[in-house]
């Protein structure tokens, strides 16, 4: 469940009108008055969108500048221009410094289409000599039309506007080839290691750099695609930044597991060890580094990688439907050999490493979405690796082994004559699967009455307790339901 | 560069939190995804075994030299490690693995050979470390524990007739239980929190969710006199375990709604109710409510009080401190520390111990972000008459005296807080320290005629925090002051502990002051969360004195000095469907005052839409107050409008009322305005005999939560397809779904712990 966010507008209609009144005519001051009253009593109200509060430094800015008294010195003008854009800038750009390291704020503007002088701007009102009155005010209009045409605009027609500046993300692939390539090199001969270094260490900066580049591209396509949330905790700074994240990692998985990423390109390369499910010695030792590396840093990313994986074996259409999901052709099986086994990998080694208990519940969840995938009638390509993954996944745990065993068909074909015997099999497996459910949810508790009686409501003179008969009705916070008396 | 090696990419990447996020559907393949939180919480963990390890925590982009690579520095052995450099894949694994479940303290007495069979399976699967045992004792139907009749109820002399189950406890044996229940200790005498209960006839009522840490019931050796001085009459089936066991206790169900706060604000949903991986307890209870729970698990943290809270506690009963007791001069507590230590945990705790001895107890909350017995942004005393036993939104209690303040933290107005705490704290001197009537009763032997104080404070340690802190405790000249060591390696607390320059003239040093050991108080959710249920807790509170006999309720409450807790909750409908008070605005409102920044930037013809749907303090203020305020306000400044027409009584700018000619009675919720403000629909839990004297609004910087604009009864399960009030979503008014479409349209955000291009 996805909580909706409290805003200071009953409807949109209302920052419509706002918004007619600061940009329908400059020239108009009562107007811009009234923005500025109305904006000031919605801050009050909740905290505003950073461009809103952007709008209103602006504006009264803008106010003070036009008024014709003038008794201030124009210092005391040019530092409100400076803050307002100051601020403006901060506040676009500091939510999408995802990484850990600092990405430069002129980055993030170009990528946001921010035009960049108004970032030199706040560089120099920060740093340098206060800017000169002319450039501010020339400053203070610029960001107003880029407010108008990348909040106002689109927020109030959500469904018309297209954005006009497509957050553009380069491509991932080139970075995992390159890094590909070294590791190549380098666990081929390791004393190259050493000369490699400096190399090996600008790749792993630059996945760290995408990532975060991704995110911030996260917030166009997730608003695109309805992004739907796993969580629902009403806290602010959480969430969102989770969703787009977790939006990065999975765009990072899918292309990981290209063929070509973790799966070698060539079938001849696809040599599977046969003492361990696990994937090609080879693989390993290239993409573990790489693997661990994003793990340390991004603790969700072995679940995220394993649901990815689980959505190629499965052959399940991913939930991204834009993107493109290369359809790897069906007699190679092979390729599916060698996601069984990364996935085994994954959940074995990569997730044991770094995770405390989120491993075993992992597990537990892909087991279980192995399992459901057997069902009667799926692909005997795959079903033969999921078998063999199935096992894998649960050696060793004596009670999922047990349970896997019960789910598991036969393996000799019984007779179609029914026997006695088979009831008591099958009570046998009833009782295997029963013992592993869950809990079982206890039953809502019924309500305990606490009529709060009403018999003193009369003591408070001004003070009137509405009910039915006042012809009261329940509506929603903020909505006046008028009463007769 | 090459021989300066980042240390760890992630400044806190070793104090991993786990957040707990209910996912009730998603989308993916696999079902329940649980979402890890790294590095987003600063410095949660702070056990003893965090320390020599987590020496990055908190600071950021620290730069350290590998220690592996001190002599060699070639880069080979960079290599060799995980590319990123020192966060190496096996330091990260080793530190979850160690944490025990309270890693300030793990319980001991844990053993794998005591562990029922029962158990065996689900603890399997769920973690394969063996897990703290939290009940070490294995309830048998029929041999030490009994479901009780209703004549056996009575017959035992159990206050309240509700179902129950009598247990017996041999001694060092534990039991803990999740839910609601009633205590009655019948026998021998039992340890919970902190606390030992001896037999007495008295009740209990104990709430256990599992977003707090639970209570342990642990049954200790009753050597004093006391133990013996009630016992209940032995009689049919039970007259061997009476007179045989040697701690006996009855648990009763305790039916108050309070669970159903789960299903208004769902991040707190089945939080009385075990786990699902929970083995289920060794015995059916037969009782609603409570559930047992043998093991401690990913979300079950027993509640454990380290030794040096125990020993910091017998300051105030020790015979050394001159029988602290019996001198006319009751001990005045004062708890300080850096947030998440532990201080509530220990003040509540302080306050349990001394409502043992003394029959009242005054409590002085400073934490205005999270208030023990009041909903947050109001500073508050309460009196407290009986121990309580569970998070704060467990117990709201209306305020014997408090001071609206209207937002979370007192950076925004530090000195109208301490203005707030000054009046409270001179309240105290004249009013409460010696009362006037002390009732003594002759079955009572708590001392009655003095009471304590107790005082907490807010978490915000450094900066301008700190220097509010210690004026506060300048104004209490405490004699006990018990404070949460930043770090400490030992168990120590001392009470030789240096005074940090009482530079006052005339400041009389505390007489003890302990170092304390901090806690990990509640891991899963985050005081934004704590906050949201606490409010949401208050307005569907239902609060004694609804009852026509009470008839001077107020008198009763103010200077009566009671103890005015809920007990009870309604939870039959949502805020949006419960009905409101009519308030005639003209006879009932002398005025409005709105705080917080920017608000003196609100205009006369805005106030009705700003006042729709806030919540408010309610405040009545002596004759005279507000006539300073009108008088300077004529002149407004260049926004001034005129022709604004609105009955509400509000002034531009006007500052608050002096808490010295003014007390905060309760919150209100407005949830309308009617058009031309001549009426309000308000919403407020406080008994209607208060509300006469209310007479001026103050709207601070505190919101409603969105919890509590949605209308529970029409979600379904999903959430996808949500109605408020049959309205539609998508239609409802003040909330939005989904993000903005534009640029900006978030919430500004502020990270601290970015690091530089110089730090790569």
């Amino acid at each position: 469940m996805r909580l909706p966010r409290r805003v200071p507008w009953a409807s949109l209609a209302e920052l419509d009108q706002v918004c007619a009144a600061i940009f329908t005519d400059e020239n108009d001051l009562e107007s811009k008055i009234f923005a500025i009253n109305r904006l000031s009593a919605w801050r009050a109200i909740t905290s505003l969108p950073h461009a809103l509060e952007s709008t209103l430094a602006l504006l009264v800015v803008i106010v003070q500048d036009s008024q014709s008294p003038r008794n201030l010195p124009f210092l005391s003008l040019r530092q409100s221009y400076a803050s307002a854009i100051i601020r403006l800038v901060n506040g676009l750009v500091d939510p999408l410094q995802f990484g850990v390291y600092a990405r430069s704020i002129a980055s993030i503007a170009s990528q946001l289409g921010l035009p960049s002088w108004l970032v030199e701007l706040r560089h120099a009102a920060t740093h340098e000599d206060l800017p000169s009155l002319e450039l501010l005010r020339e400053g203070a209009r610029q960001s107003m039309s880029w407010l108008l045409h990348n909040y106002w605009l689109p927020t109030l027609n959500p469904f018309t506007a297209s954005h006009s500046k497509n957050v553009t993300l380069r491509p991932v692939e080139p970075i995992l080839k390159q890094y590909k390539s070294l590791f190549k090199t380098v666990t081929r001969d390791i004393s190259l290691r050493k000369k490699y270094k400096q190399e090996i260490a600008m790749v792993m900066k630059d996945v760290e750099k995408w990532i975060a580049e991704a995110k911030v591209a996260a917030d166009v396509v997730a608003g695109e695609l309805g992004w739907n949330t796993t969580h629902m905790i009403e806290n602010g700074e959480g969430s969102d930044q989770d969703a787009k994240e977790r939006w990065a990692l999975e765009v990072f998985s899918d292309a990981l597991l290209e063929k070509g990423g973790l799966i070698p390109l060539s079938k001849k390369k696809r040599v599977f060890p046969s003492d361990s499910f696990s994937p090609p010695k080879s693989s390993v030792e290239i993409w573990s580094s790489l693997l661990t590396h994003v793990e340390n840093l991004h603790p969700e990313f072995a679940s995220i990688l394993v649901n990815r994986m689980l959505i190629r074996l499965l052959n399940k259409s991913p939930i991204t439907k834009s993107e493109k999901s290369p359809e790897p052709s069906n007699n190679d099986s092979t390729y599916y050999v060698g996601i069984a086994r990364w996935l085994n990998w994954v959940i074995d080694i990569l997730a044991i490493e770094s995770n405390e208990m989120q491993d075993v519940e992992l597990k537990l969840d892909t087991v279980a979405a192995l399992i459901m995938a057997l069902e009667p009638g799926s692909e005997q390509i795959t079903r033969e690796t999921i078998n063999d993954l199935l096992q894998s996944l649960c050696k060793g745990d004596s009670s999922l082994e047990n349970a896997l065993s019960a789910l598991q068909p036969p393996n000799k074909i019984v007779s179609a004559n029914w026997t006695p015997d088979d009831i008591s099999m099958m009570n046998e497996r009833l009782g295997l699967l029963s013992s592993t459910q869950f809990a079982e949810e206890e039953p809502a508790n019924d309500v305990v009455s606490t009529e709060s009686t009403s018999q003193s409501q009369n003591s408070a003179p001004g003070w009137r307790l509405l009910d039915s008969s006042s012809e009261w009705r329940p509506c929603p916070i903020g909505v006046h339901c008028a009463s007769v008396q | 560069m090459p021989s300066v090696l980042l240390s760890s990419a992630k400044p806190s990447s070793t104090s991993k939190t786990l957040k707990r996020k209910q996912s009730p559907n998603s989308d993916s393949i696999i079902p329940k995804m649980k979402k890890k939180k790294a590095q987003k919480k600063r410095g949660v963990p702070q056990g003893r075994y965090f320390q020599e390890v987590d020496v990055f925590q908190g600071q950021d982009g620290i730069i350290v030299i590998d220690s592996d690579d001190g002599e060699d520095i070639s880069d080979d052995s960079l290599m060799d490690q995980s590319p990123v450099g020192g966060v190496n894949a096996e330091d990260m694994s080793v530190l979850p693995r160690s944490r025990a479940w309270s890693p300030s303290h793990p319980i001991n007495d844990s053993s794998d050979e005591d562990r029922g069979p029962a158990s065996q399976f689900t603890s399997n699967i769920h973690r394969p470390e063996s897990p703290s045992i939290l009940s070490t004792c294995h309830p048998v139907q029929d041999q030490n524990t009994f479901y009780l009749t209703p004549e056996e109820i009575s017959a035992l002399g159990l206050s309240c007739s509700s179902p129950g189950r009598l247990f017996s406890l041999q001694e060092g044996e534990s039991l803990t239980f999740v839910g609601t229940y009633r205590l009655t200790v019948l026998a021998g005498c039992l340890s919970l929190c902190g606390l030992t209960l001896h037999a007495s006839p008295q009740p209990h009522d104990v709430f256990a969710p599992r977003s707090s840490p639970l209570p342990v019931l642990k049954a200790c050796s009753s050597s004093s006199s006391e133990d013996q001085a009630w016992k209940p009459p032995s009689f049919g089936r039970l007259r061997d375990i009476i007179q045989t066991s040697s701690t006996l206790f009855a648990l009763q169900e305790l039916r108050t709604n309070v669970e159903g706060l789960g299903s208004v604000c769902r991040t707190f949903e089945r939080v009385f109710q075990p786990p699902r991986f929970n083995g289920g307890g060794q015995i059916d209870m037969q009782l609603t409510g409570v559930h047992m729970v043998t093991n401690a698990m990913k979300d079950i943290h027993p509640f454990i009080v380290p030794s040096s809270w125990d020993a910091a506690l017998e300051t105030l009963s020790s015979p050394k401190g001159v029988d602290v007791c019996s001198t006319l001069e009751p001990p005045l507590c004062f708890v300080r520390g850096s947030k998440k230590s532990g201080k509530s945990s220990f003040a509540k705790t302080l306050v349990n111990r001394l409502v043992q001895k003394y029959h009242k107890v005054a409590y002085l909350e400073c934490d205005i972000g999270q208030s023990e017995f009041t909903p947050g942004g109001m500073v508050s005393l309460n009196i407290i008459e009986k121990p309580v036993f569970g998070p704060p939104f467990t117990h709201p209690t209306l305020p014997n005296q408090a001071h609206y303040i209207g937002a979370f933290t007192p950076r925004t107005s530090p000195s109208h807080y301490l203005a707030a705490i000054q009046a409270l704290v001179q309240y105290y001197r004249l009013d409460v320290q010696i009362p006037v009537d002390s009732p003594s009763t002759e079955s009572d032997s708590r001392i009655a005629h003095c009471i304590p104080l107790v005082v907490n404070t807010m978490g915000w340690a450094k900066g301008l925090g700190a220097d509010l802190t210690s004026k506060i405790q300048d104004m209490v000249q405490p004699t006990h002051v018990f404070e949460f060591g930043a770090r400490i390696y030992d168990s120590g607390w001392s009470t030789g502990f240096k005074q940090s320059a009482p530079d006052d003239v005339g400041y009389a040093p505390p007489r003890s002051h302990s170092l304390l050991e901090p806690i990990t108080p509640s891991i899963n959710y985050s005081a934004v969360d704590n906050r949201t249920i606490a409010l949401l807790s208050y307005f569907h509170a239902v609060f004694p004195g609804l009852k026509p006999e009470s008839g001077d309720f107020a008198k009763d409450l103010k200077e009566g000095l009671r103890q005015m807790t809920a007990r009870t909750w309604n939870i039959s409908l949502p805020l949006c469907a419960t009905p409101p008070f009519e308030v005639d605005v003209r006879s009932v409102v002398d005025r409005v005052f709105l705080s917080g920044v920017g608000s003196e930037d609100v205009v006369l013809a805005e106030i009705e839409r700003v006042l729709n749907g806030a919540v408010v303090g309610l405040l009545s203020c002596e004759p005279g107050t507000l006539d300073s305020g009108v008088a300077d306000s004529g002149s407004s400044g260049m926004m001034a409008d005129s022709g604004a027409t609105t009955a509400i009584p509000y002034v531009q700018g006007a500052d608050m009322p002096s808490p010295m000619t003014s007390i905060t009675h309760g919150l209100a919720l407005i949830r309308s305005v009617s058009p031309g403000g001549s009426s309000m629909h308000v919403l407020t839990p406080m008994p209607p005999a208060l509300l006469p004297t209310t007479r001026v609004f103050v709207k601070g910087e505190m919101e409603l939560p969105v919890w509590g604009m949605l209308d529970f009864h029409s979600t379904d399960k999903d959430g996808d397809d949500v109605t408020v009030a049959g309205i539609s979503k998508g239609k409802v008014p003040y909330l939005q779904w989904g993000k903005g479409e534009g640029l900006g349209g978030e919430k500004r955000r502020v990270r601290r712990n970015l690091m530089r291009k110089a730090q790569m």
